[in-house]
């Protein structure tokens, strides 16, 4: 044999070999629309559930493929195992930053067959015997009871195994996915019967709550979750309680055990049983209720007056009103919580808080005010409440209010608005005032959006503004640091003539107000007018030993941005 | 002009406003810089070709051999691994231990045919030596690539244990 004949049977075994590798590893699994099984399992398992295009995309082809093909491929991906190399290679992958090469390990893997069964439900049924298998593997056990569930009825006596799996996970998973499979309540019951008593709390619970999801069974789950009221888990006993009221009066038998669970309970589960005798007999449970938050512990007060305004909201308004003048401080503060769940509307309700927020202990008082805070961007954000103002000027056909509701996106107003703002003149200036200090009627707070649709008109008026500079200095000087911020903001429209006001804030009782005043004149905004601003620099020095941190170290930086010397004189490096 | 210049107090005044009434924002972002890749992946080419260039050398150093022929080794690995990794993008369905351990084998096959062809055809025809039979090619490059493939967590911990 010559040179040239033994390189070219050389090369060509090599060759030989390249394609028959390509070929054997692309003939391993069947093909759809020129993809991969494992490349359409890819797509279901990664695309959320959004996106149900792309989705039902990969669905689709998942079930056209032969399924005597597809099923044993699946089999295989779910019984994955991991070997001691991957793990590192794909670590070292991601570390050298090679992330086009999307490798699986083992757990990866086996989610692909999970998405493959779910997809294939029913029709993966001849896969059941093979997966059942898996349940005695611990390493494969909890993927294979999924795939069970996935496949669904063909899986049921599998599933059945699965309520005894020495896995918690098994077991939990298989108790909801034997509901789905089992056709009579009663069978039902009576298979996970057993697991209300078992080891672990997750299964006692997902089982509580299988259980509880029978509403057409009374007289079965009823007296089963009765004794579960008594769980050593707060969890379970709670779930129970809570089960027991889906049954409404159907679960009347109840009524004792939860009234006994409400005075003994631990904490969790009184509150749940609270919550179950409203729900189960509305005219009993009054009385216990009330009991409870006028003698009962001031941990149970809010889940009491929350469950009592279910049945009584009147009762519980005056109840929960009543306990404002507790002398304990936590049950004033439970009490602000749940007047916080009412509408802020309801009559006595603003009186209430508002002495609240005055209450001599901290924290109740900080809880009311911002109660109060909560329930009006509530209330804004779901009736788009729009204050009214009477006697305010109109431009071509539109009152002042409604030219302000015509802004861009943010606060800005449109060119249209902001002209026939300037068109009025100094006839907008009183009201806008107005609006900038609006305390809304029922708590007394200054009001958001009110408020900053008068900074937003004032800014576009400009130089309009002057005469209103000497009210809008002594809105800065308000007891309220928001307002106080606005009012300074709201002078910058009138350019140079605001340089007093905004010097005025490095001065400010608030430490936010000075903050901004510091950065506005030090900024951009004060290197428009160089004159004004040589005055700065010493006012700056002063805050160089604000009280306040923040304003401390603010200071230093514009002071270095604006004057440097100045920084070196006062002894900063 | 005037306009634009009151649209921006306009927009500085109110998303400070804005910002100012809700809370004091003093975010401090740390970045956390990303250690650059390029000179570990380089060190670790680098090593191992070389290291597989010298097993190659040192089991074919009795048979003949071109001129340059480490050059002529290192050039064809620089073709070799980038189509390793090529190879290994096609085989990310599987498992990574077995995609790597085919495109290992396939390296081991390619590279020893075309060490037998360099050896063959680019060397002097003067040289006493006999030539490598394929065998002893195919040999040479799987020594050499299990010993690169061998190595290669090593350098890795080397890489990382002095790296700045």
């Amino acid at each position: 044999m010559n040179r040239s004949n033994t390189c070219a049977i050389i090369l060509v075994a090599s060759l030989v070999v390249l394609t028959g590798v390509a070929l054997m590893i692309s003939a391993r699994e069947p093909h759809y629309g020129g993809r991969s099984l494992t490349s359409w399992l890819r797509q279901c398992s990664d695309t959320p559930l959004s996106e149900s295009q792309r989705l039902e995309e990969a669905q689709n082809a998942i079930r056209a493929m032969p399924l005597d093909q597809v099923i044993p491929r699946l089999v295989r991906l779910v019984e994955s195992a991991e070997d001691p190399v991957s793990p590192w290679i794909k670590d070292t992958s991601g570390k050298l930053k090679l992330d086009f090469l999307r490798w699986r390990l083992a757990d990866e893997r086996q989610q692909l067959g999970v998405a493959g069964f779910e997809t294939l439900g029913t029709n993966a049924a001849p896969a059941a015997g093979a997966l059942a298998k898996l349940l005695s593997d611990p390493k494969h056990a909890f993927v294979a009871v999924r795939c069970l569930a996935a496949v669904g009825k063909p899986a049921e006596s599998a599933l059945c195994q699965g309520l005894t799996n020495q896995d918690w996970r098994v077991r939990n998973w298989a108790v909801p996915a034997l509901a789905e499979v089992t056709d009579d309540v009663e069978v039902y019951i009576a298979r996970l019967k057993g697991r209300l008593t078992d080891s672990d709390a997750a299964v006692r619970f997902s089982t509580v709550q299988a259980i509880g999801a029978q509403e057409n069974a009374p007289e079965l789950a009823v007296p089963l979750l009765i004794d579960k009221l008594q769980d050593g888990d707060d969890g379970v006993a709670s779930q129970a309680a809570n089960a027991l009221s889906s049954f409404g009066t159907n679960a009347m038998i109840a009524f004792p055990a939860l009234t006994n669970l409400v005075h003994t309970g631990r904490q969790a589960q009184s509150r749940a049983a609270m919550k179950a005798i409203a729900a189960i007999a509305p005219a009993e449970a009054v009385p216990v209720l009330s009991s409870i938050i006028t003698n009962g512990n001031a941990a149970n007060l809010s889940a009491a007056l929350r469950s009592l305004k279910s049945i009584a909201p009147e009762l519980a308004l005056q109840m929960a009103i009543a306990q404002l003048r507790s002398i304990e401080p936590r049950r004033r503060s439970q009490a602000v919580g749940v007047l916080g769940t009412y509408d802020m509307d309801t009559p006595r309700i603003g009186d209430a808080l508002r002495s609240a927020a005055t209450d001599p202990d901290a924290e109740v008082s900080r809880h009311a005010s911002m109660t109060m805070k909560q329930m009006l961007r509530k209330q804004n954000e779901n009736t788009g409440r729009d204050v009214q103002f009477h006697d305010e000027p109109s431009y071509d056909g539109k009152t002042l209010g409604e030219w302000l509701k015509m802004r861009h996106d943010g606060w800005e107003l449109t060119t249209t608005a902001a002209a026939a703002l300037r068109h009025m003149g100094t006839n907008a200036i009183p009201p806008l005032l107005a609006r900038l200090a609006y305390k809304e009627p029922v708590f007394g707070l200054y009001d958001f959006d009110v408020s900053m649709e008068a900074v937003a008109g004032l800014l576009a008026m400009r130089e309009q503004v002057k005469p209103a500079l000497p009210v809008l200095a002594t809105l800065m000087k308000s007891d309220d640091q928001d307002l106080a911020v606005r009012a300074m903001m709201a002078t910058l429209g009138t350019e140079a003539d605001a340089i007093p006001y905004v010097m005025l804030g490095l001065t400010n009782r608030f430490p936010d107000v000075r903050n901004e005043a510091a950065s506005l004149l030090a900024g951009e905004w004060g290197a428009r007018f160089p004159e004004q601003r040589k005055q700065v620099a010493p006012f700056l020095v002063k805050l160089l030993n604000d009280p306040d941190q923040h304003v401390r170290m603010n200071a230093t930086n514009k002071l270095k941005e604006l004057d440097p010397q100045a920084v070196i004189k006062a002894g900063i490096k | 002009m005037k306009k634009a210049k009151s649209n921006s107090i306009f927009r500085l005044a109110i998303s400070v406003a804005v910002f100012f009434t809700s809370l004091s924002l003093r975010a401090n972002p740390i970045e956390l810089p990303e250690r650059p890749v390029t000179p570990e992946i380089a060190f670790l080419l680098t090593t191992a070709i070389l290291l597989e260039v010298g097993c190659v050398w040192f089991l074919l150093r009795r048979s003949r051999k071109p001129r340059f022929f480490v050059l002529w080794l290192i050039a064809m690995n620089l073709v070799t691994y980038p189509a390793f990794v090529g190879l290994l993008r096609l085989l990310d369905d599987l498992r990574p231990s077995l995609a790597v351990l085919i495109g290992e084998a396939l390296v081991v096959i390619v590279e020893g045919a075309v060490i037998y062809l360099i050896c063959r055809f680019a060397s002097s025809q003067k040289s006493e030596l006999p030539a490598p039979s394929v065998l002893k090619c195919w040999l040479a490059s799987l020594v050499g690539n299990a010993c690169s493939a061998a190595t290669f967590p090593l350098m890795l911990a080397i890489y990382e244990r002095f790296s700045p």
